[in-house]
């Protein structure tokens, strides 16, 4: 199953989190590497999606007092997720490996 | 430093706006990553509005093509509403264009409809209408005249179909007394008036039968001047009130919304108390109107049986009293509004005709942007897009421009119709009636709704049908049905603009030719107003004559005064008098069959200030007084009609009742109705010489320099004889032309605007298509040059298309307007229906348009450069 950029970034952002992983974790690491000027409102739709797939699970958390008393939702990468994962990155992981794509040197 | 909290309506907004399973979640992490994050109240909005708008940020170009609509109504009108706005905002000059053309149609119609509605629409607002109507003699030449108190009292009498009636005279109270007297308009009725209308007062009582009987002095008063001239107070009812210098007993006053359709401007009643046997009830006094309220269970025949029948026995009883032939119950609708009736519905027609040209407009429009969109309807067939799905968002589009178009129409109107002069005194019943109501709203939707049907069908039908098909061979010239079809509907709206014009032309010359006609008098630097007396020092004519000759002595010593005059009424000043004249040695079988003439009673100067010829004899000196041999003099037509070939000079003539004057001599005729009625017969006496003053007199002031100027003067040279004389009416000569053509100038209005703005309309149409052509067939056109065409060929062949349209649209409009022709028939003056130099020149004007909107389309084309246009694309 193909996935969208948006949810490769998900993907990547929950195995780097682990078990820890909820909405600001997940959007926060996507934008520190790179993406910024997302929307929140879009990073929770590829998580509604990839939950629908049955790519990643959640479960409700702890209210913080800065949320106001909200609970957070946590996720969790589920072995579907990962194996689509492994599929569209490793196409372009080989796909890249190798070729100069004429960007700055990091 | 603690962060400042997130914005607090954005938290409201995503509270209720965010899907209740993720609600919790997403607003604490936005809240969280606001305060953890330092970040800005404005990246705070700009989430939530993300957030609120799923539709933006979801999807490619795929998934946003071939979307099901979310909420899909009949017809799938509203098929993604939302989708739609969105897709008109991406193309705002063509939405702008649409939305404009459609306010410009259903803006022009609501207006008029709104003007015609309690005109032509609305039942008269008393109870039971239908029942209401005029009582009048009709004259052997089938015209309608007043009736005379007897006949009046008679009928009421014997008549068996009529449940009530009441006579109307007319009357001008000066009301105030010295402190500030005000002229107002009343009228004299019987006791019977309101009640025969259905209406009550609303405070105090009706006038008893009693009060019609003798002199009476009680007043029932207007809601108005109950206001205006005492505060709304209902004390004062009961009181007394100074009316002409003499004490009347206020008894009553209207409720707020009577309306006083048989004196749209009267603000006060007293009873008539005529009596049988009175010199001014007589038979032939024919100066009261008749109301009556016919029984509910008759039919109109047997109501006209019955009139005839009696007046057959009046007429027998008194056959010098009558010349008429019958007697006529005209319903009060009709009576009020069959003068204003065919312009209202010329109007309306006219209105019509330029939403019908918006309407056609609106659909080329249309059909151009589905041509421009074709490629992207094509690509959303291909990717599974139905046909009902494509069809239904242009309708959408549609209907969404047709809603907003009928909003801005109404504003339109709402805005035309506070230049509508709203005086009731206007040439339009119940103008101050006029308002955009429920009933307005309905009637503009209705007539949106076929009209976005019809102009948004065709290009949804063509969308459909095309679908994939069209992908691939886009570039080419568009199909000969297609163009043929733009071009239908070009020509009808010329066609349709054409009539407009061509009315709009008619009525131009109609007004010239009224303006052309000579009023007989000199408007120019001419002043007029009315002088009324009041009070009890005026009840010897002699002391009221010597009141205004003192006034005219003063007026004629103030600077900038050349001369000036008095005259009991003055041509178009709005009223008038008139009187059977018996001429000696020229007897008439029944003396009801006298010729009748204007009459005026006028001082010695009138004539000289207004400049009205004096053709033979000699005019009035101050020596043609009482006690002195009467005289009279007459005007042209009077001489003509009554001493065909001879002189009139010295002979004798009769006029009211009273001894025989002679005529001294002869002078120009004037227009006294208006400038576009019938030459009447004239005649003029002394004032001093009439048998009796009749209290009011318009005076006229020859001025050296501007009229309007002296108007102060004028009031303070009257104050100074008498503060208790009251002015009114006060117009200068030039005022008085205007006031006579102005219905006939607002009409013509009109029908230059909504002409202008199919002109406009349909010229843009004309534009639109040949640009358009030129830009599809960029490619033919530049192969053409390249093979050798000369660019006046090229250029040749816009311009001729150009001209063919326009052609066409002239040919079927000047027919149109030919078949229409009887409708316009009866407001024109001094001009047929098919006037040659007007449909001529909205040839030429046609002509000048086709040129102008074809020059840069034409340009374009010859600018193509063969080896650009064939390498694009």
């Amino acid at each position: 199953m193909n996935l969208g950029e948006l949810e490769q970034l998900v993907l990547l952002a929950l195995v780097r989190l682990g078990d820890d992983a909820y909405g600001v974790s997940v959007f926060e690491t996507i934008e520190r590497h790179g993406r910024r000027g997302l929307a929140l409102g879009a990073v929770y739709r590829a998580l509604t999606r990839l939950e629908e797939k049955g790519m990643v699970s959640s479960s409700v958390g702890e209210p913080t007092p800065v949320r106001g008393g909200r609970r957070r939702r946590c996720y969790r990468i589920e072995a579907a997720g990962r194996r689509a994962l492994d599929e569209s990155i490793g196409a372009i992981r080989r796909l890249a490996d190798g070729l100069d794509l004429g960007s700055a040197p990091r | 430093m603690t962060r400042p909290a997130p914005p607090r309506l954005a938290v409201w907004l995503l509270e209720r706006l965010v899907p209740p399973a993720e609600r919790e979640a997403f607003v604490g992490d936005l809240i969280e990553a606001y305060v953890e994050g330092n970040r800005t109240r404005r990246w705070f909005w700009r989430q939530t509005l993300a957030a609120l708008r799923p539709f933006r940020s979801r999807g490619g170009a795929v998934e946003h093509a071939v979307r099901r609509p979310t909420r899909g109504g009949p017809l799938m009108l509203f098929a993604g509403l939302r989708q739609t706005a969105n897709a008109l905002f991406r193309a705002p000059a063509y939405a702008g264009v649409v939305l404009f053309t459609l306010a410009l149609g259903i803006g022009a119609t609501t207006a008029v409809f709104s003007v015609a509605k309690p005109v032509l629409f609305e039942p008269l607002p008393y109870p039971d209408p239908d029942r209401l109507a005029m009582i009048w003699e009709r004259e052997p030449d089938g015209s309608k005249s007043n009736v005379g108190w007897e006949t009046y009292a008679d009928l009421v009498r014997d008549s068996r179909t009529i449940e009530s009636a009441a006579a109307i005279s007319y009357w001008a109270p000066v009301i105030g007394g010295v402190d500030d007297p005000e002229r107002v308009l009343g009228q004299s009725v019987s006791a019977s008036f309101f009640r025969t209308l259905g209406v009550a007062p609303a405070i105090g009582r009706d006038f008893s039968d009693e009060e019609d009987r003798g002199r009476h002095r009680v007043v029932i008063m207007s809601h108005r001047l109950f206001e205006r001239r005492f505060g709304g107070d209902p004390s004062m009812v009961g009181g007394s009130v100074d009316v002409g210098g003499v004490a009347y007993t206020v008894i009553g006053v209207l409720p707020r919304g009577f309306e006083s359709l048989l004196g749209p401007t009267v603000e006060l009643w007293r009873p008539l108390g005529y009596e049988r046997g009175q010199s001014q009830a007589c038979r032939s006094c024919r100066h009261l109107r008749a109301v009556a309220r016919l029984r509910s269970d008759v039919e109109p025949t047997v109501v006209a049986d019955e009139l005839d029948r009696l007046y057959a026995q009046f007429v027998e009883v008194s056959p010098t009293d009558y010349s008429g032939v019958s007697m006529v119950a005209e319903p009060l609708a009709e009576t009020l509004t069959a003068r204003i009736r065919p312009a209202l519905l010329l109007a309306l027609g006219a209105g019509l005709l330029v939403l019908l040209v918006a309407a056609v407009n609106v659909a080329n429009l249309m059909i151009a942007r589905s041509l421009e969109r074709e490629h992207e309807l094509a690509v959303r067939a291909t990717l599974g897009a139905g046909r009902g799905r494509l069809a239904g968002q242009v309708l959408a589009e549609a209907w969404l421009l047709a809603v907003a178009g009928a909003v801005g129409g109404v504003a339109l109107a709402a805005l035309g119709l506070r230049l509508v002069p709203s005086d009731p005194a206007s040439a339009i019943p119940r103008i101050e009636q006029v308002t955009i109501d429920w009933g307005v709203l309905l009637t503009a939707i209705a007539l949106t709704v076929p009209i976005t049907l019809l102009a948004g069908l065709l290009p949804a039908l063509s969308a459909s049908r095309r679908g994939a098909r069209a992908l691939g061979h886009r570039a080419a010239t568009p199909s000969r049905a297609r163009r043929r079809a733009t071009g239908a509907l070009v020509v009808v709206e010329v066609g349709l603009a054409v009539m407009l014009l061509a009315g709009a032309g008619l009525l131009i010359r109609s007004l010239a030719r009224v303006l052309d006609v000579p009023p007989g008098f000199n408007p120019e630097r001419l002043l007029s107003f009315q002088v009324t007396t009041s009070g009890s020092r005026y009840r010897e004519d002699a002391v009221e004559w010597q009141a205004f000759d003192q006034l005219v002595e003063r007026l004629e010593q103030t600077p900038g005064v050349r001369s000036v005059g008095f005259a009991t009424q003055i041509p178009l000043g709005g009223n008038m008098d008139s009187y059977g004249v018996l001429i000696e040695r020229k007897p008439i079988a029944n003396p009801a069959n006298a010729p009748s003439a204007d009459r005026y009673a006028v001082s010695p100067g009138y004539l000289a200030a207004m400049e009205i010829p004096l053709l033979g004899g000699r005019g009035f000196e101050p020596t043609d007084r009482t006690g002195m041999e009467p005289v009279a003099l007459i005007n042209e037509s009077f001489a003509a009609k009554s001493w065909p070939g001879e002189d009139p000079i010295g002979h004798r003539i009769q006029v009211g009742g009273s001894g025989w004057r002679r005529v001294v001599g002869v002078v120009g005729d004037v227009r006294h109705a208006s400038l576009d009625t019938e030459q009447s017969l004239q005649f003029y006496v002394p004032a001093t010489q009439w048998p009796w003053s009749e209290g009011t007199y318009v005076l006229v002031v020859r001025t050296t320099g501007s009229p309007q100027a002296l108007e102060a003067e004028a009031r303070a040279a009257v104050a100074a004889i008498d503060p208790a004389l009251a002015v009114s009416s006060v117009a200068t000569g030039e005022e008085l032309i205007a006031s006579a053509t102005a219905a006939r100038r607002s009409l013509m209005r009109l029908f230059q605007a909504f002409a202008g703005v199919a002109l406009l309309l349909a010229g843009a149409g004309i534009y639109g298509l040949l640009a358009r052509s030129v830009a599809e067939r960029r490619r033919e056109l530049g192969i053409r040059v390249a093979l050798g065409a000369g660019r006046s060929r090229v250029v040749g062949a816009v311009l001729a298309r150009g001209l063919l349209l326009t052609g066409a649209g002239l040919g079927l409009g000047l027919g149109g307007a030919l078949a229409l022709s009887g409708l316009i028939r009866g407001l024109l003056y001094g001009v047929g229906p098919t006037d040659a130099f007007t449909f001529v020149a909205v040839g030429v004007t046609l002509g000048a348009l086709a040129l102008l909107t074809s020059a840069g389309p034409a340009w374009r084309a010859a600018a193509i450069d063969p080896i650009e246009a064939i390498n694009t694309e």
